[in-house]
Formats: structure tokens, sequence, C-alpha cells
């Protein structure tokens, strides 16, 4: 987190590409001071439907010493499509990564910018996976079941040169905690209850 | 001169649940109360205090809340009419409006001076309790005479304070309650705030208490290890149900002015520590731990109870935080001190206070035989000083008591 502030020291505080900058300033030296501020549990809840249809809820999260419920209570449908045998009432639970992975680093992109005292008037991203669903259809042993590889691609515009955009997208790729649980994985413990 | 086993000195609570304990056990004694039953309840509550325990949590030796109201909060007046009944069940030996003027030690025993005559006795327990005296800051001094300074223990409603602003200083039970009081009296009210405890008023569908009471966190036996009984402050409760819960959030938007502990007072400016983030921050990851263990107990209990209540943290309060105030200029006239309690025994001729003047303790007992303390804060447990408390300590004291007592006669 510091090297996000170090550019920030003598730069103008004020709300920019509408992130609260002094709110956010304020926080990080929060945590900074408390460190188990930055202790946080997200949780989702999921419930089959039917076919390969499934609907997942995020409500509520614990952090930064509270119990936060969020505005509204976000529901999101999964499915297959229709040449994978579902009825593509929504995405793919593997096309929700894609949408995890480009808004995480887009977040942080906006963040960092206005931290640096950059105004941004554009990002857009573009993502590809590839897979091989030989993988999951349990057709081939040597080939494994999620992406071979994910390609993104940032357009971003803002009053700052093209090389400090550049280097802004990085930090945001480096700071990105999609990001991270994507390249470098994380440890899943599942449980069974039955009844 | 009238002998007795056990002089308690003290008819609250404390002196009375002691009483009730050794009537049991027959044995002979008398409480000394340089007032009435309660008489610090009835000496130093604000009108509208009720207590922070809810009615079922009001037990007591021989003595459970009979009343329609159990999960409701008394006012002080209805307490004492019950303390006053408890009392009639067994009629402890009582002298009221009897001051305690020494305690010394004499051969094996103790010689009671008191305002009514002279005791003799093998036992002496203090249950004057550990809401004494007010504790107010040194720097308290240098205010300026204009400023009206009253204690926690003074003030009774908002109407005996000047028109002008007020600065309560201390965020404990008292001094919030006091902020939501006097700030809708119609008073631009500061709260200095050090550090403090948060437990919400109810979680889960039950009072806070119930949880902690039923999990066992209260009665847990004190960790001296860890805890400096006279640095832990008061839980932040309000003993209502029916409202939305009394914490710094509530008060910062009903517009009282949140702002760090105070740190220095120059005449008429009042400068307040930069601490701020840093103790609501504790205070509201404490209170995320506490909660999380209910959620632990009602999980591993299987026990039903609705979900989890959402709680924002109060740490984001402090980003803007007022660092300084002139009294003067912002017709502040009244500073409060809501900062806890101090004790002083200046009537106790026995060596046994600590560097602090407090009576050094453990479990209720001095390094005297037969002299015992009751009713301290974290005494034994964490709950020693609650009126649901109380009474297991008293109960372990007169044991001992009745067991020298009997050692005696049959020796």
């Amino acid at each position: 987190m510091p090297d996000v502030l170090a550019p920030a020291v003598r730069t103008p505080r004020e709300p920019r590409n509408g992130v609260n900058t002094p709110t956010l300033l304020a926080t990080i030296n929060a945590v900074k001071e408390t460190p188990a501020l930055a202790k946080f549990r997200f949780r989702a809840s999921n419930r089959w439907v039917s076919g390969t249809y499934s609907e997942s809820r995020v409500e509520s999260f614990t952090g930064a010493g509270g119990e936060h419920t969020h505005m509204s209570r976000f529901s999101y449908g999964a499915d297959h499509p229709a040449v994978l045998v579902g009825l593509d009432r929504g995405p793919t639970p593997i096309e929700f990564l894609l949408h995890g992975l480009a808004s995480c680093i887009t977040a942080g992109i906006g963040n960092i910018a206005a931290v640096r005292g950059i105004t941004l008037t554009k990002i857009e991203s573009h993502v590809e996976g590839d897979i091989d669903l030989r993988g999951i259809l349990g057709l081939a042993d040597d080939v494994r079941n999620g992406y071979e590889r994910i390609h993104i691609t940032f357009d971003i515009a803002g009053d700052a040169p093209a090389e400090k955009l550049r280097q802004i997208v990085e930090q945001g790729v480096a700071r990105s905690a999609v990001f991270d649980v994507l390249t470098k994985g994380v440890p899943v413990d599942v449980s069974v209850n039955t009844n | 001169m009238p002998r007795t086993t056990a002089v308690i000195v003290g008819g609250g609570q404390a002196g009375l649940a002691m009483s009730h304990c050794l009537s049991r056990f027959d044995v002979d004694h008398v409480v000394v109360e340089r007032g009435q039953i309660g008489q610090r309840w009835r000496s130093q509550s604000w009108d509208s205090l009720r207590l922070l325990t809810p009615n079922w949590m009001t037990r007591l030796p021989g003595f459970r809340y009979d009343g329609a109201d159990p999960h409701g909060f008394m006012r002080v007046g209805e307490w004492l009419e019950r303390l006053e009944r408890y009392a009639a069940t067994w009629r402890p030996p009582l002298l009221e409006h009897t001051s305690v003027d020494a305690v010394e030690q004499d051969g094996v025993g103790f010689r009671v001076v008191t305002s009514s005559g002279v005791w003799n006795a093998d036992v002496v327990v203090i249950a004057t309790g550990y809401c004494d005296l007010s504790y107010v800051p040194a720097a308290s001094k240098r205010l300026p005479p204009a400023i009206t300074q009253v204690v926690s223990s003074a003030y009774r409603r908002p109407e005996q304070l000047p028109a002008g602003g007020v600065l309560i200083v201390g965020a404990s039970a008292s001094g919030v309650q006091l902020a939501e009081e006097i700030h809708s009296s119609g008073r631009a009210v500061t709260l200095a705030v050090g550090r403090h405890i948060r437990l919400p008023r109810r979680y889960r569908g039950h009072d806070i208490l119930w949880w902690l009471d039923r999990m066992g966190t209260l009665s847990r036996p004190v960790d001296r290890t860890t805890s400096d009984p006279h640095r832990r402050p008061s839980l932040q409760l309000v003993g209502r149900s029916d409202a939305a819960p009394l914490d710094l959030r509530a008060l910062h938007k009903q517009g009282v002015r949140v702002a760090g502990r105070l740190v220095d007072i120059d005449g008429s400016r009042v400068q307040f520590g930069d601490d701020l983030t840093r103790t609501t921050a504790a205070a509201d990851l404490k209170m995320a731990d506490v909660l999380a263990r209910i959620d632990e107990h009602i999980a591993r209990t299987r026990s039903v109870a609705p979900p989890r209540d959402g709680f924002q943290p109060t740490w984001p309060l402090a980003f803007n935080a007022t660092r300084s105030v002139d009294l003067k200029r912002e017709r502040i006239d009244t500073v409060i001190w809501a900062t806890g309690y101090r004790r002083a025994y200046p009537w106790l001729h026995i060596a046994v206070l600590d560097e602090r003047g407090d009576i050094a303790q453990v479990d209720g007992e001095t390094r005297v035989p037969g002299l015992y303390v009751l009713g301290f804060n974290y005494q034994r447990r964490l709950n020693s000083s609650f009126i649901d408390g109380v009474g297991a300590d008293a109960q372990v004291i007169a044991e001992r008591i009745a067991g020298a007592a009997r050692a005696t006669r049959v020796a």
C-alpha cells in the first residue's frame, strides 16, 4: 500500500475520478495505525434452481471492525449456454471470473489515479479466457479444467502522459485481489453437510 | 463495648448480599450504613438513570426479579424499593445513619469506631463499592473560574446546567448517556472520548448481556495477568431496549461533536488527542470480536437465533475530529467529568492499600486475615461489581467467615 501512496504526498487531496480521495487516504492511515481493521471476510451463498442454473446472493460482509450489509441484496444467476446443455439464464460461472478480474483491476486503476492526482476520462477493458472443455467433460486427463490462458487489454485515457497511464495500469494489476487469486491460487476448503 | 463476629461497612447491594449470606450461615454481624439502604444510588444518580442490566438480571442471594417487565430496565427508584423489600426478607442488623470513623486492628480482630459506638469484631467486610469518589483529572484546575464543572455523580438533569454548550469528558456508560440527554435539551455537546468499550444493547434477538450471561462470559474469573481492574472502562451501554443503540455513531448523527481524549487545558483552550481513530477502531474490533464469539456460541450450541445484525464501525467518524476548542468563543460554559471513580479510605487504619490508594485484594481477601472487600470492579469475576455478580462473591466470603467462626467455636 505505501507504494500506492508515495506519489500522492504533494498532490491535492480532493475527490477525483469519482473517488473520495480524502476518505481513501484517511482510511489507509487508519489501517496503518490499526492493522486489524484490514481483516475482512466476504461471503456469498448459492442455491441450485435446476439444471445448470443456480443463484448466488451477496448480502453482507465483515470487515473494518464492522458487520456490513450491502445497500441492496445483490443476486446473480449463473447458467450454461444451450450449446453446453443449459438454458442460458445467466453467464457461465467462468465468465463471472472474467468480470471479477476486469472490474477489480479497473477499480484499482481509478483509485490509484485519483491518489496520484490524475484525472481519467476512460478505462475500458476487454478480457478473454481460453479453455479446453475436455477437462471438465472428463475426456482428457492431461487437460486442466480451468482457463489455460487469460488475456486482458486496457484502453485508458486521462490527463497524464502515456507512460504514467501505463504505470497506473501496472500498479492496478499489481494490487488486484482477483489477479492475485487467479495467478497465485488460493487454498479452498470444501466441507459437506448432508440433509 | 459491643462485639460481633462481622462488621459490614456499607448497606448497598453488596453489604446486603453479604448480610444475607452470613445470616444463612448464622453468623452474627452488623451492617453499618452512613445513610439509608443503597445510599449511593440515592445520592449519586441522575434523574433519568436506569440500571444498565435488564430486570431479569437483578439477582441477589435469595432474590430474583418478580416484576412484570423482565426485559426492561428499572429506574433507580424502583431498584431502591426492591432493595428495601429484599432487606425486609431477613431484616439485616442494620445501623443506618451511622458513619464508620475508624477501622483498626485489635489483637487478632478489629475495632470499628462508628458514630454510634465502638464495635469489636473478628471480621470486617468493606462493602463501600467501587464508585466512591468521582475521579477528575488534575487539568481541571486549569479551567477558567467562569466554567461550571460538574462530576457525573452530581449531575441530575440538563436544567441544572447553564444555558450554553457543554463539554463532556469520558464516553463510557455515563458520558454517552449524559451526552444524549444534554444534547436533546438543546445544548451543543462536545464529547471527549478516550478508551472505551462499545457493545450493542441487543444482538441476534436478545439483550447482549443475555448472551454473555448464557455463555458464562460475565462470571469468568478475572485474568490477573492481563487485566488491570482500574484501567478497564465500563461498558458503553444504556438501560433501554426499545430504541436505537447509543454509541458514538448515534450521538454523532444526533449532532454531538465527537473528539479525542482530552489532553490539555490552557485556560479557555481545550486540546484533544489524535487518538480517536485508534480508540474507536479498538472498540469496534473488540465489539466485532465479542459478537463473533456469540455467533460461534450460537453455531456450536445449534441455538435458534435471528441472523447477524449489521453494525457500522465508528472509527470513520474520527477523520475530521476536532483537535481543540476555545470554550469561551464557542460559548461552552459547562464541563462535565464522566471520567470514572476513585476510592479513599481515610477511616481505614490498616496498611492494606496499594500505591494507588486502593485496597489490595485477591478474590476479596486482603493480606490481613479477617479483612475483606466486596463489590469491587473485577475483584474475582468480570461481573463482581454488577448487582448480578456481587452475590456469588459474598457467598465465597461468607463461607470463609463461617468456616473460621466454626473453627474458633470448636477450639
